[in-house]
């Protein structure tokens, strides 16, 4: 095949200094680009992923509150403060924010009473206190999580929650130097009991806390079934 | 050329780097969502086996039923049935091995599911026959507020005279003349009936959980029985409800009479309005229940007539009409104007709503209500009947009183 007149004579002449100008200017502007792109680009996954974690954390830690919520009984859930001082009572009605949260139940696998008339019953052995604390990395609010033994006792069949044991166990738990955290990075926790029909409503926010303030807020409501 | 291939080589990186973000986040994400599926599959094996041993009380320990739910197998099994007996047996935990004491009358059963053979959960609990629905003693009982707008006499049994009793949990009002009470007057709140007293003892009133029971049974039994519609009833020519009967539909009654017997559980899913000549006579004997799902309006010359001696319950779900009544009538969840012949009612308890009792006859039974309106004045009254009130009625089905689950 013969070249053509075109080909041919553009490689007789070869670029113009005008043309390689052209071409490195979009060049550097092109690469100049891609460099301020890139490494937002590859940030983001894992910052999407610290979002993920974090929300997913939350989101676990709220199966552990829903748990159990869902193990106790619907007078034994008590909203408390912890600041300026530590009180509970219980929230009748739509729930409301909370510094923490006091669940009567029990820690252990074995939660059915053996012995005399009240036996088959659930084992009040203590309190499941959640309160909100400030992160250890200084930013935000964790959830923590810890077991407080106070024994419940049943007359005539009938669990007695008191409001000072609950208190009890926030006061406790508070003391604790390094308690567990049950989740990082939770705005807020809203609590919120039904006596009439055994209902337990939980909300809970979370999300990352910097800069771009991500929020998510879910929702657990749950029957109380002891 | 170099360039091209530096460039594409940068953004097949870039993508790798966003898609395994993307499918990290998914699989934590998806992780919590199995252990939801997890966990509500072990307890619909739970929940079966207490329906089975709802339906048979005399179901065999030691046997499971399978299934899935979430495309998560489950087990629900009665573990030790102990219902009808009155000693204390143990049997083993399935997971831990300790021995749990099952208690009399009662059963302890579980569920269990795990995900591709993972950890297992159990939901495990300790059940128990449903208390039956219990009402309180009294001619009129509120759970809030008992509002005597007309002077109407409310009249004893003569059977035990002085007992022609008003309760309310909330307060007793009396905007103007207070009616004639045969009996003793009380609220948790204040009472304006002279003589009455203020700051009274709460009584007791099932729970929405029971009254839901009760319901749910009484809907189970029904249809079980026969099913009609509630068009079929309204038609003026009346009918006959034989048996257990589930109506389904509003009953909308202005003539005719429609006759119930043989039968304990009649079950309305609608509203009853019966008006004009219209007249339900429910000849059912013992210890028996009328549910109506809605609202139910009697006015005029109809009539809602029970058996008199008997335990009859008219148990009315709806809650008070918002703007205007399905039956044309007073927005409450049970009005009772009837102008007509005097009538037994029996126990009428409406759980979501108001009771208005007015007209201008004479009603005999008790009457219990989220609230109550006496409203009738001097030309009618509302005349007790302790036997009525003695309605306790069973629910048939099983609760949980202990519940756990790892």
């Amino acid at each position: 095949m013969r070249p053509s007149k075109y080909r041919s004579a553009r490689h007789a002449r070869g670029f113009t200094l005008a043309e390689i100008l052209t071409v490195a200017v979009l060049f550097g502007m092109l690469l100049t680009t891609i460099a301020a792109v890139i490494p937002a680009v590859m940030r983001a996954p894992a910052q999407m992923q610290s979002q993920v974690d974090e929300v997913n954390s939350a989101a676990l830690a709220l199966y552990k509150v829903q748990r159990d919520a869902r193990q106790s009984d619907v007078n034994g859930v008590f909203n408390c403060t912890t600041l300026p001082i530590v009180a509970c009572s219980q929230q009748v009605g739509p729930p409301t924010q909370t510094q923490a949260v006091a669940i009567a139940g029990n820690d252990s696998s074995q939660f059915f009473l053996t012995g005399g008339q009240n036996s088959g019953q659930a084992s009040w052995t203590g309190y499941t206190v959640y309160w909100l604390a400030p992160s250890s990395s200084g930013i935000g609010m964790d959830l923590m999580r810890s077991f407080e033994p106070v024994v419940s006792n049943i007359l005539n069949g009938v669990p007695q929650f008191k409001t000072a044991d609950a208190t009890w166990a926030v006061t406790t738990a508070l003391l604790i130097s390094s308690p567990d955290v049950a989740a990082g990075d939770v705005r807020k926790l809203l609590v919120g009991v039904t006596p009439a029909n055994g209902i337990v409503a939980l909300q809970m926010s979370a999300g990352v806390n910097r800069g771009d303030q991500t929020e998510l807020t879910m929702y657990g409501n749950t029957y109380a079934r002891n | 050329m170099l360039i091209v291939v530096i460039l594409v080589a940068l953004l097949i990186i870039v993508a790798l780097i966003v898609a395994y973000g993307a499918f990290n986040a998914q699989t934590s994400a998806q992780a919590l969502g199995v252990k939801y599926r997890v966990l509500n599959s072990a307890e619909a094996g739970a929940n079966l086996a207490l329906n089975e041993l709802a339906e048979n009380p005399n179901y065999p320990s030691g046997n499971c039923v399978n299934g899935t739910l979430n495309a998560k197998p489950y087990s629900g099994c009665v573990e030790l049935n102990n219902l009808g007996n009155k000693g204390t047996p143990q049997v083993p935990d399935p997971e831990t091995g300790t021995l749990i004491t099952v208690p009399a009358n009662s059963a302890y059963i579980y569920g269990e599911s795990s995900f591709q053979g993972g950890r297992k959960v159990y939901i495990e609990a300790i059940a128990d026959p449903s208390p039956p629905l219990t009402l309180p003693a009294g001619a009129i009982n509120s759970q809030n507020d008992v509002n005597d707008l007309a002077p109407e006499p409310i009249m004893q049994d003569p059977l035990s005279p002085g007992d022609a009793n008003v309760n309310a949990d909330g307060n007793i009002n009396v905007p103007g003349t207070p009616s004639t009470v045969q009996g003793a007057t009380s609220a948790v709140g204040t009472n304006q009936i002279p003589g009455g007293t203020s700051g009274g003892a709460a009584i007791k009133f099932p729970t929405q959980i029971e009254v839901q029971q009760a319901a749910q049974n009484a809907r189970s039994l029904a249809q079980a029985g026969s099913q009609v519609t509630g068009a079929s009833l309204s038609s003026g020519s009346g009918g006959a409800i034989a048996g257990n009967t589930y109506v389904n539909g509003d009953i909308q009654l202005t003539k005719g009479t429609i006759t119930i017997t043989q039968g304990s559980y009649v079950y309305v899913n609608g509203n009853v309005c019966v008006s004009g000549s219209g007249v339900i006579a429910n000849a059912n004997q013992g210890q028996n229940v009328f549910v109506v799902s809605g609202v139910m309006a009697v006015t005029g010359t109809g009539n809602y007539n029970a058996a008199p001696g008997q335990n009859s319950l008219l148990l009315v779900l709806g809650s008070d009409p918002t703007t205007f009544s399905p039956c044309g009538a007073a927005p409450y969840a049970l009005d009772l104007e009837p102008t007509g012949t005097p009538s037994q009612i029996g126990t009428v308890y409406s759980s979501a709503g108001s009771v208005y009792l007015g007209g201008s006859t004479t009603l005999t039974g008790a009457a219990d209500g989220s609230n109550v309106l006496i409203g009738g004045g001097p030309s009618s009254a509302f005349k007790y009947d302790s036997v009525q009130s003695a309605t306790t009625m069973t629910t048939g089905t099983l609760t949980y009183s202990a519940y756990n689950e790892y």
